[in-house]
Formats: structure tokens, C-alpha cells, sequence
């Protein structure tokens, strides 16, 4: 018998990208032109690491148990994607449009739009025609302004949360 | 500046609707995002919110390209 399969590993430290995207018109195929345009923002160097990235979580629940049953088996149940909180920076004294006001200026409440993340090609290559990406339905909460950080590491930032609002594409190809 | 009346959203801020043009849709961006790039957008007179501050949905352009055909590898998953 030959060596079972081993798929090779695609290392995504350095190798992810997080964008918001506020219009896309068909989920299951975002163009590149959408993911790049103007109003999209690429955020993966504006949220802190202890942003809370998009999960989901499915119920294992045991089937009812009829009279004569001595046995019982599970079954799946409800699936729940969920949000989270994003902590990202800000800083009160950049001007208008600065740098440091891009995510005070995208995020906050009632912006929906799409959170698009890319994994296993480098953050530095802008997306491409039939690159991979998982598509999330979102809309955010207001903004508070806050600290990342503590103590010494301390710096200015907000947090906001947002709410998955309908079923995610994964593996989706940008065209 | 763009050329309407912006109005205000639910967080008080400028807003106005707008046409992308790299895209062709039309959907409520901020005043001064627009400000800053305004060779990409595209100012529509229309209302950019609701009568609660709530920003309009998109709309999309009707001649987006059409999805391409994803193609299987030809690789066999096991020896």
C-alpha cells in the first residue's frame, strides 16, 4: 500500500488579508474591482490581533428518545456563525482622511458591507482574478473610542462589534 | 464638495449617494471619503438615507462580469 497522502501546509502568518468590501453584488463571486475599489478597506493592518474574527458554532443535540429506545444518537443541529468585536486603531488627532481615522471613518453603526479574507498569499499582493476568499455578510454597531493595549503598550484605538448577517461564501474565486 | 445636499446618518455623519465607477454601483459613502477621492465616484441626486438616518441599500450594477468557470485539478486525490 503506498503512503497515505499528505497535503502540503500553507503557512498564513503574513499570508492573510482582512477587507472590508461594501458592496458586492453576487457573494459568491466578489470582483476585483469590488474588493479594490475605493470605498474598501483593507484592515489587516488596522485591527488589533485581539479582534474578534468570525465563527461558527454547530449544535450536537441527541435525537428524542422514543419508548422502547435503550440506545440514543446524536444529530446535528442548529448552526450559528457569530461576529464579534473589532478593535482597531484610531487616532483623534489625525485629520480627516489621515491614516490613523480610516477605520473611525469606515466602521461604525449601521454600515453594512462584507468582511473578505484571503489566506495563504502574501498581504502585500493586491487580489487577483481567481484568487480564494471567504465572503461574510456583516453590519456593524457603534464605534467606541477606547485602548489597545495596556501600560506601556498602550496606544488609541475603537471597538465596534459586528453581527454575521447571513450565510458566509467560502472558497469563493474572485473574478 | 459634491455638488447634492448631503445628509446625515444614524452617527450624525455627512453622507452621499453615489455611483462607483469602477464598479458602477450605486450605494451611500461619506462626504469627505468621496472628498478625497472624488475621481471614483460619481455624485447621484438621490437620498443617501432613509427618513430614520438609516443609509439606503445598494444597488447594483446590472452588467457586473459574469462568474468564471472554476475548473478541477486534474490530480488524483490518492495513488
Amino acid at each position: 500500500m503506498a503512503a497515505p497522502l499528505r497535503p502540503a501546509s500553507n503557512a498564513t502568518f503574513g499570508k492573510k488579508n482582512w477587507i472590508f468590501v461594501p458592496t458586492i453584488a453576487a457573494q459568491a463571486a466578489p470582483t476585483v474591482a469590488e474588493i479594490t475599489g475605493a470605498s474598501s478597506l483593507d484592515f489587516t493592518n488596522i485591527a488589533f490581533a485581539s479582534t474578534g474574527k468570525p465563527d461558527q458554532s454547530t449544535n450536537r443535540v441527541t435525537a428524542e428518545r422514543r419508548l422502547g429506545d435503550t440506545i440514543v444518537y446524536e444529530q446535528i443541529g442548529v448552526t450559528n456563525y457569530t461576529g464579534g468585536d473589532m478593535v482597531y486603531q484610531f487616532d483623534p488627532t489625525a485629520a480627516a482622511l489621515a491614516n490613523g481615522r480610516k477605520g473611525w471613518e469606515k466602521f461604525g453603526a449601521g454600515v453594512s458591507g462584507y468582511l473578505v479574507e484571503r489566506m495563504g498569499i502574501a498581504q502585500a499582493t493586491t487580489p487577483i482574478t481567481g484568487n480564494k476568499v471567504n465572503v461574510y455578510p456583516v453590519t456593524f454597531g457603534p464605534s467606541l473610542p477606547t485602548e489597545a493595549g495596556d501600560g506601556e503598550t498602550a496606544e488609541t484605538a475603537a471597538k465596534c462589534t459586528y453581527a454575521i448577517t447571513g450565510a458566509p461564501s467560502f472558497d469563493v474565486a474572485v473574478v | 464638495m459634491p455638488e447634492t445636499e448631503a445628509q446625515l446618518d444614524e452617527q450624525g455623519r455627512a453622507v452621499v449617494r453615489v455611483k462607483d465607477k469602477s464598479t458602477g454601483h450605486k450605494y451611500t459613502e461619506l462626504v469627505h471619503v468621496v472628498d478625497g477621492n472624488p475621481d471614483a465616484y460619481q455624485v447621484l441626486k438621490q437620498d443617501a438615507v432613509d427618513a430614520a438616518g438609516r443609509r439606503l441599500d445598494p444597488e447594483f450594477a446590472t452588467d457586473s462580469p459574469a462568474p468564471s468557470g472554476q475548473k478541477a485539478t486534474t490530480e488524483k486525490e490518492s495513488n
